[in-house]
């Protein structure tokens, strides 16, 4: 259990606060006021499980940077698309290595963000008063997944065209409220376009304000209390033996070792691209991310693309309403824990099943 | 208590509202056109393919763009049971400006289908399009990703001290 600091610590530690008495260091802090990133917080806010949020977050940095760097080359229309793509790879200064540094970030980063919301889900940190901030996650995550099918739609190749299919039939199935995804939405701008600007713009911007409201919560409420056979959900604001800038300073580390990850496999295995999308045919597997849905779709169609995902989010949705005990012990929780590692079983093992099948069995 | 009833019927409404029209789309099945290829120059052929439709029933094929929408001819289904389609083949007029286009397969009786079909200008380069492959294939596409070696050791210096720069972050608790 963290312990209260009282107002006359000393907010830094003894070579930060030397630092920060130097003239630069003043001059930095009385215009940034970077003193306050010092405020205490839990130490086990600083072990690997609970930084997997700001992991993310670093890696959504490289992603932006990555991402702007190719928009300077990519053609958002479907008659030049793939070969931009193409130009990209073969053409651009560093391009390859940029796009598959964004390629294989973002598959970081969808992995420690569903891992961040495991975590969040096994110690209960969803609970009182941080049910807001679950919801809030809950919207990050699909603006999380919302990127990376956009980002797997506008290389315009047969995998690529495939998904935008895939996407297309599910948004019919929802009727109006999948208008966006029809071609009818826009005459004077093809849908292709329009998802680069979903991808690039809106996607970005929804994350920024999600983000926003994200830390400013944790912030507001604190990290959740170690999980331990007593410990109870409560704010812990203000509370704690270490420093969020040592959480910081840790949190910059692994977004750096997740970069140098994602140059290792750029080098080793550059992000792929396929032959130029055939439209009506279904030849490829979606990524890992996606794969998990087709046994649904072979067996309810196109309706599971929405139902499935739709159920799963509202059960996301329901377990702070559903497990409202104080309790933070996976083991005063063992109902809910049960029925969540049931659907996680389930769902890697629908993926397993659909990636090992062969791509005609996919399609029947 | 009535305040929550109130709550729960406005959401079974708002849930039937949202799924009615999946109730819609399953009773009668949904039409499905594909168009080849997917980028055409004017004056051009493309080839509409219909499927999960009726046999018997006559789908007008449209070109519908932001100037308005070009009647491209019409497709009868055959086949049997609810094993339905066509396959034709229409010309684009060679003064269709370029552009972004929805091919539009509609019947009298309402149902449709529609896919993307884009329009290049009628030249010769224009004619000979992007590179598209004739079979849809989940191969990778073939390109020379090799590198300069100068490239790699410079990212393999950026890897190693971006690791080590990483590490020690990590390891410092101060």
């Amino acid at each position: 259990m963290g312990t209260s600091v009282e107002p006359s610590t000393p907010l830094l530690p003894t070579s930060v606060e030397s630092t920060f008495r130097s003239r630069l260091g003043q001059w930095l802090d009385e215009r940034l006021g970077l003193r306050g990133i010092a405020y205490p917080v839990p130490e086990h806010a600083n072990s690997l499980p609970y930084i997997l949020g700001g992991i993310t977050l670093t890696g959504f940095v490289i992603l932006f940077v990555t991402g702007i760097y190719l928009a300077q080359f990519y053609h958002p229309h479907p008659a030049d698309a793939h070969e931009s793509v193409i130009y990209i790879i073969t053409g651009a200064p560093l391009g390859d290595l940029v796009r598959s540094i964004h390629f294989w970030t973002a598959q970081i980063v969808t992995v420690t963000v569903l891992l961040h919301m495991l975590r969040v889900l096994f110690t209960g940190a969803y609970k009182r008063p941080r049910e807001i901030n679950w919801y809030v996650g809950l919207g990050l995550l699909a603006v999380t997944l919302g990127l990376v099918f956009t980002g797997s739609v506008l290389k315009f190749d047969q995998e690529g065209l495939e998904a935008l299919q895939h996407n297309r039939e599910a948004a019919e199935v929802i009727g109006a409220l999948g208008g966006w995804f029809s071609t009818e939405f826009s005459r004077s701008v093809p849908l292709l376009t329009r998802l680069f600007n979903g991808h690039a713009t809106l996607l970005p911007l929804l994350f920024g304000l999600l983000i926003a409201a994200h830390v400013h919560l944790i912030k507001q409420h604190g990290i959740s209390p170690k999980v331990m056979p007593d410990a109870t959900a409560r704010s812990t604001a203000g509370e704690g033996d270490s420093r969020f800038s040592v959480h910081l300073r840790r949190m910059i580390g692994f977004g750096l070792m997740v970069f140098s990850l994602a140059l290792v496999l750029s080098l080793i295995f550059p992000a792929p691209l396929g032959q130029p999308g055939v439209a009506g045919a279904e030849v490829t597997k979606p990524w890992w991310m996606f794969v998990w849905l087709f046994p649904a779709e072979e067996a309810w169609g196109a309706r599971a693309l929405v139902i499935v995902p739709a159920v799963l989010g509202g059960l996301l949705a329901l377990v702070p309403i559903i497990d409202r005990s104080p309790y933070l012990s996976p083991a005063r929780r063992k109902g809910l824990l049960t029925v969540a590692g049931l659907i996680l079983i389930v769902s890697v093992a629908s993926g397993i099943y659909a990636a090992l099948q062969p791509v005609s069995a996919h399609l029947e | 208590m009535k305040m929550h009833l109130t709550l729960v019927r406005s959401l079974i409404v708002l849930a039937a509202l949202t799924l009615a029209p999946v109730g819609i789309a399953l009773a009668h099945g949904v039409p499905v056109i594909a168009v080849q290829p997917a980028v055409v120059a004017a004056g051009d052929q493309i080839t509409v393919t219909g499927t999960e439709m009726e046999p018997g029933e006559v789908f007008t094929i449209t070109l519908e763009g932001v100037s308005g929408s070009i009647p491209l001819g019409e497709a009868a289904v055959t086949g049997e049971g609810e094993e339905g389609g066509f396959t034709a083949t229409f010309t684009i007029p060679a003064d269709t400006a370029p552009g972004s286009y929805t091919v539009r397969a509609a019947t009298e009786e309402g149902e449709s289908a529609e896919a993307d079909l884009t329009v290049t200008a009628p030249s010769a380069e224009a004619s000979a399009g992007p590179a598209m492959a004739e079979e849809p294939t989940g191969e990778q596409h073939l390109l020379d990703r090799s590198k300069p070696i100068g490239q790699i050791a410079a990212v393999v210096v950026v890897i190693a001290l971006s690791a080590a720069a990483g590490f020690v972050l990590v390891r410092s608790r101060g």
